[in-house]
């Protein structure tokens, strides 16, 4: 049986860090870390937890990259950090104490860059029976509190930031990684799911105060099951607002998504076919809601009735909703 | 028509893939139904317009209307690069 990160003694994540890498397997890319920095290996234990450990990371990585420690030249303290990849430093030098966030913005950044031979959307995605269910939205619209709120409720948890699409079925691929919370967020996973696992707050980001939940063991265990979209749902908090939801048309959802994707228009051909299939093929909707269980209500709704063929006729979700069909 | 690479039609309008500018165009359904005859056969504006109108009892006021509307339209699938003027047959 493979031994997870979890199992692994503290100087061996140590140890893999400073020599040949930590290799960290998302489904959909495999990257290897490396690091000197100490403290980084006690954060990436807890949080890639149910992550197979491999003491030494062998093999094709998409992302090779280093979280070093910046010294001034005439001191020997510890400045700052630095995020390196291919000899690259793509982003200012932050606080050492910001490792652990510095690292999973700078691995979003390489795999943003890198994904290139397939559509990805800005999106979280989670799954249920094989369906999946894709949130594309923009930052501070509750996609990633929303994202870990259906992990900790039984659903499988694929990304909460990428959803690449496989161009040759159209099903989304996963790529998991620990969800990103930020600000009120953080109180409102701590409060919904006591029993999740959240890594350390780091306030003072230029994102305010980040921490991180963990993927659980089942979805790690799938994070090379691919899932068939089956509904699309921008998802938009808004404070005190009556929740709603809106079937969207089309050709709307298509430019919507192209908007949302991070390489569209590199892909050209590709990603109109991906979208093409996308939109045809999984009905895509926009819902506002002012609470957590709101939402949830809607979008588990929403999952359901595209993917459940009832056996007695009943009132359709989006009809008890109010919801006119898309045009 | 070559430099159309991909359609994908929905309730609300139609998309284009310009395969030379790999943009994305959004039509309308009179100007995906322009795009649609002129794929099937090239012609001139005055045949484009009579099938255009096969179906209904226009007047003439709304003919020259209509007429103008076409040339707006086929003047902006061109910018776009969705159609060429094929010169020769117009001289």
């Amino acid at each position: 049986m493979m031994k997870r990160v979890a199992d692994a003694p503290i100087h061996l994540i140590e140890r893999a860090l400073r020599s040949r890498g930590l290799a960290l397997d998302f489904g959909g890319a495999r990257v290897c870390v490396r690091s000197p920095c100490r403290a980084l290996a006690a954060k990436l234990k807890l949080l890639y937890a149910e992550f197979p450990f491999e003491e030494e990371a062998r093999g094709f990585f998409d992302v090779t990259a280093s979280l070093e420690p910046v010294r001034h030249w005439r001191s020997r303290n510890e400045e700052g950090i630095r995020f390196v990849v291919d000899g690259d430093r793509p982003f200012e030098d932050l606080p050492p104490d910001l490792d652990l966030p510095m690292l999973e913005w700078g691995l979003n950044w390489c795999i943003s860059q890198r994904c290139n031979h397939r559509l990805v959307l800005h999106a979280g995605v989670v799954e249920r029976a094989g369906s999946a269910l894709v949130l594309p939205a923009l930052p501070g619209s509750g996609k990633s509190t929303l994202t870990a709120a259906l992990a900790t409720r039984g659903w499988r948890l694929l990304s909460d930031e990428f959803g690449p699409i496989d161009p040759d079925d159209g099903s989304v691929i996963p790529m998991l990684r620990p969800v990103a919370l930020k600000n009120e967020s953080i109180a409102i996973i701590r409060r919904f799911a006591p029993d999740a696992t959240l890594g350390p707050e780091f306030p003072g980001t230029h994102k305010g105060t980040v921490a991180h939940l963990a993927p659980d063991a089942h979805s790690v265990a799938g994070r090379h099951a691919l899932a068939r979209p089956a509904v699309v749902v921008f998802p938009k908090f808004e404070q005190g607002v009556e929740p709603r939801v809106e079937a969207l048309p089309g050709a709307f959802s298509f430019t919507k998504l192209a908007g949302n994707s991070f390489n569209y228009s590199l892909l050209g051909p590709l990603g109109f076919a991906s979208l093409k299939r996308l939109v045809q093929n999984a009905p895509c909707y926009r819902i506002a809601y002012g609470t957590l269980a709101q939402a949830i209500e809607m979008v588990e709704g929403l999952h359901r009735e595209s993917t459940i063929v009832p056996r007695r006729v009943r009132q359709p979700f989006t009809e008890r909703l109010g919801v006119s069909p898309a045009t | 028509m070559s430099s159309i690479r991909d359609t994908a039609r929905f309730g609300d309008g139609t998309l284009v893939l310009n395969a030379r500018s790999w943009e994305t165009h959004f039509l309308n359904s009179e100007a995906a139904r322009v795009l649609d005859l002129l794929r099937a056969a090239p012609g001139s504006e005055t045949e484009l317009l009579a099938e255009l109108l096969s179906d209904e009892e226009a007047s003439d006021e709304e003919r020259r209307r209509y007429g103008r509307q076409l040339e707006e339209a086929l003047a902006s699938l061109e910018v776009l690069g969705l159609i060429e003027v094929d010169d020769e047959a117009r001289r």
